[in-house]
């Protein structure tokens, strides 16, 4: 099935920003197709609207969705004013996925489960890169503990969704002021990971957030969202659990329904592809992201 | 925005940050743009009683937006 999905990936690729600019498109993403109501086998590329405009003959033919694109059927979903991706697309972030791409479900052993961002190099190694809270446990976890793909929530279990090996944190200072929740995985092998992220593509870079900037995020629990960049250099006050962390130089994406728990570690990218910040924390109105050269400088990495 | 609006907004947060924080239900403060100008925008728990914010700061335009409790983002079943 594999195969398949990154046949697919790659058409959705191709077309994903013609599809955009049609009239409703909020998403594209890739789930079965459904007929009649029943969930076939067929993978399908799901284009999510704002609404279904009927009848065909009065949507203008260039934002017409095709019913096949390159021999891949399409399945139009209406998800109303996007907030959460629906249960398709989705469902496929928490699955074990080999290799695993960004956008999927991720988390050590002790969390529940988080996103898996992208890859990161330093030198010739890559690794796994996603929040401290994600990977790390919240500063409990030690170098070499097990990350899980997917994440314990999600049905991970040791030894067998091993995928990777806590590699390094930037610990989180409870009582001081704090610039990243970082941290990165080593994976057991290069070929259990791809540069993909889900619903992207392979990311172009690093770039920096700018107040304004359409940005877009594809994360394992509401999938491929959009927004945009409202505040910058921001002071902000983070619960976790029950303690309050404070975190300074943030941005906050101001779009209801844009993450929700299980979305952390998500890469937030810009409409050129490039990344240019880390999800960690959000609320039902809002989204806190990490701007992404602040992340691979604490890390001492690079995209 | 233009630069020296951008500055000075820059300016005044730094100098009033602890101030901004001291405000009741305030979790974050930044920098935020409207109509080309830079703004101050405060990040509320929950909605504002009249009063608790001025408008303006040293000339520098206050916003106010209330965002609830920003969590870090986990899946929550379960977590801590």
């Amino acid at each position: 099935m594999w195969e398949r999905i990154k046949e697919i990936l790659e058409i959705k690729g191709r077309h994903l920003e013609g599809l955009l600019r049609k009239a409703t498109v909020r998403g594209v993403g890739i789930g079965y197709k459904v007929v009649g109501g029943e969930v076939t086998d067929e993978l399908s590329l799901v284009v999510l609207v704002t609404r279904k405009l009927k009848p065909l003959e009065d949507i203008p033919p260039s934002h017409r969705i095709p019913r096949e694109i390159e021999g891949v059927r399409t399945d139009v979903i209406d998800v109303g004013v996007v907030r959460v991706s629906p249960p398709e697309p989705t469902a496929l972030r928490r699955d074990r996925l080999r290799p695993a791409p960004g956008g999927c479900s991720i988390g050590h052993v002790r969390v529940t489960a988080g996103t898996m961002g992208c890859l990161v190099r330093r030198g010739k190694e890559r690794f796994i890169l996603s929040n401290n809270h994600v990977l790390a446990a919240t500063n409990l976890g030690a170098k070499g503990d097990y990350i899980l793909q997917p994440g314990p929530a999600d049905g991970g279990r040791v030894p067998e969704d091993g995928i990777a090996e806590l590699a390094e944190y930037v610990p989180l200072d409870f009582s001081g002021v704090n610039q990243v929740d970082a941290a990165i995985a080593r994976p057991f092998s290069q070929e259990l990971v791809v540069d993909e992220i889900l619903d992207i593509g392979v990311p172009l870079g690093a770039g920096d957030p700018e107040l304004q900037q359409e940005v877009l995020k594809s994360g394992r629990t509401t999938g491929l969202t959009r927004g945009h960049v409202g505040v910058v250099e921001a002071t902000i006050d983070v619960l976790y659990g029950e303690r309050k962390v404070r975190f300074e130089g943030q941005c906050v994406i101001p779009v209801p329904g844009f993450s929700r728990g299980g979305d952390s570690g998500s890469a937030i990218i810009s409409a050129d592809r490039k990344i240019v910040g880390l999800l960690f924390a959000g609320s039902e109105e809002a989204t806190v992201f990490t701007p992404i050269r602040r992340v691979l400088q604490a890390l001492k990495v690079e995209l | 925005m233009t630069r020296v609006d951008l500055e000075k907004a820059r300016e005044v947060l730094r100098r009033h940050r602890a101030w901004f924080f001291s405000l009741p239900g305030v979790v974050g403060v930044g920098i935020s743009s409207r109509e080309g100008e830079a703004v101050i925008e405060i990040l509320l728990e929950r909605e504002p009683s009249s009063g608790d914010i001025p408008a303006e700061i040293e000339g520098v335009p206050l916003r106010v937006r209330t965002v609830g409790e920003l969590r870090a983002q986990r899946e929550d079943v379960g977590a801590d």
